[in-house]
């Protein structure tokens, strides 16, 4: 019915527009730390291009809400003094991939990991 | 602890990794823990390692929450302290668990179909942000809206359908069949 309709597309919309906000916000604050802390080495690309891994069943699923969230982006991005730009990207498998690439990263280390987190 | 679950019992100030090793232990499993991630950390993760320019973990479901890389002069000193020496010498970047649901306290702009759901909601001020944008919440938000119409008779015929009676029944799964 049309106003179930309009209600459930002002909610995402609205949605998409505060998550955009969010992701935007921590896109600047990381502009802001990084040169704080004097970083020139953060760019593996020369395109000035963040990417966004996400993972879940509104942002995949929900009809447009992706493309919607992306268009804000690119909306804010373009008032903002920093360079380049943000792209959500989906990462498929993340929960397992992403606890593997994080006990690969730690890998030779898990004795000193353990005693740590015993004494933590 | 945003969705209700009891799981935090007995374990709040105590090491994760720790709790599992031991209750592996318990149950004759020789388990070793090396990491321990969440959602938007493992994301990030997943993504980040075969494409360079990644430095965000987002997660839009029934929650939400973002893991995001940044410099370790960007977070107080005394979030460290329980790292090794060595460990605080070595590192320039940390990947930062945001925990975004719980922002937006202040300065975001809240209709009535909010307020209700928060004077409904067992911890109304715990997730501000993931209350206005999560999946758990959309179809909330679209249901009380639609009690009110229905009570004002502007639609149903006035009548509210009893499947619209109880919290929560109006999913966004639901939402997004409508969408579609």
């Amino acid at each position: 019915m049309a106003v179930l309709s309009t209600l459930a597309s002002l909610v995402t919309r609205r949605s998409a527009a505060l998550l955009a906000a969010s992701v935007f916000a921590l896109w600047e604050l990381r502009h802001e730390t990084e040169a704080e802390a004097g970083f020139t080495d953060d760019n593996d690309n020369d395109d000035n291009d963040t990417k966004v891994a996400f993972n879940g069943s509104v942002i995949e699923h929900y009809p447009g809400y992706r493309a919607r969230c992306q268009a804000h982006l690119d909306d804010l991005v373009a008032t903002s003094p920093h360079p380049g730009h943000i792209e959500l990207v989906p990462a498929l498998e993340s929960s397992i991939l992403g606890a593997a690439v994080a006990l690969a990263c730690v890998g030779g280390e898990v004795p000193d990991v353990a005693v740590d987190a015993a004494g933590a | 602890m945003g969705k209700g679950f009891l799981a935090t019992r007995g374990l709040l100030g105590q090491d994760l990794g720790a709790v599992v090793e031991a209750a592996c232990a318990r149950a004759g499993l020789a388990v070793t823990l090396g990491a321990l991630v969440n959602d938007g950390s493992a994301t990030l993760l997943s993504q980040a390692y075969g494409h360079a320019a990644t430095r965000f973990g987002l997660i839009l479901g029934t929650g939400t929450n973002a893991a995001v890389l940044l410099p370790v002069s960007a977070l107080a000193a005394a979030k460290f302290d329980g790292r090794p020496p060595a460990w605080r010498a070595a590192a320039r970047r940390v990947i930062v668990n945001t925990e975004l649901g719980m922002f937006g306290q202040r300065g975001l702009p809240r209709t009535r179909w909010d307020d209700r759901l928060r004077a409904r909601h067992p911890r109304p001020d715990f997730q501000p942000l993931e209350h206005l944008l999560a999946g758990f919440y959309l179809g909330e938000v679209c249901r009380l809206a639609l009690v009110e119409a229905a009570e004002a008779g502007v639609v149903f015929g006035g009548f509210l359908p009893p499947s619209l009676e109880t919290p929560y029944s109006l999913d966004t799964e639901t939402l997004s069949k409508i969408a579609a």
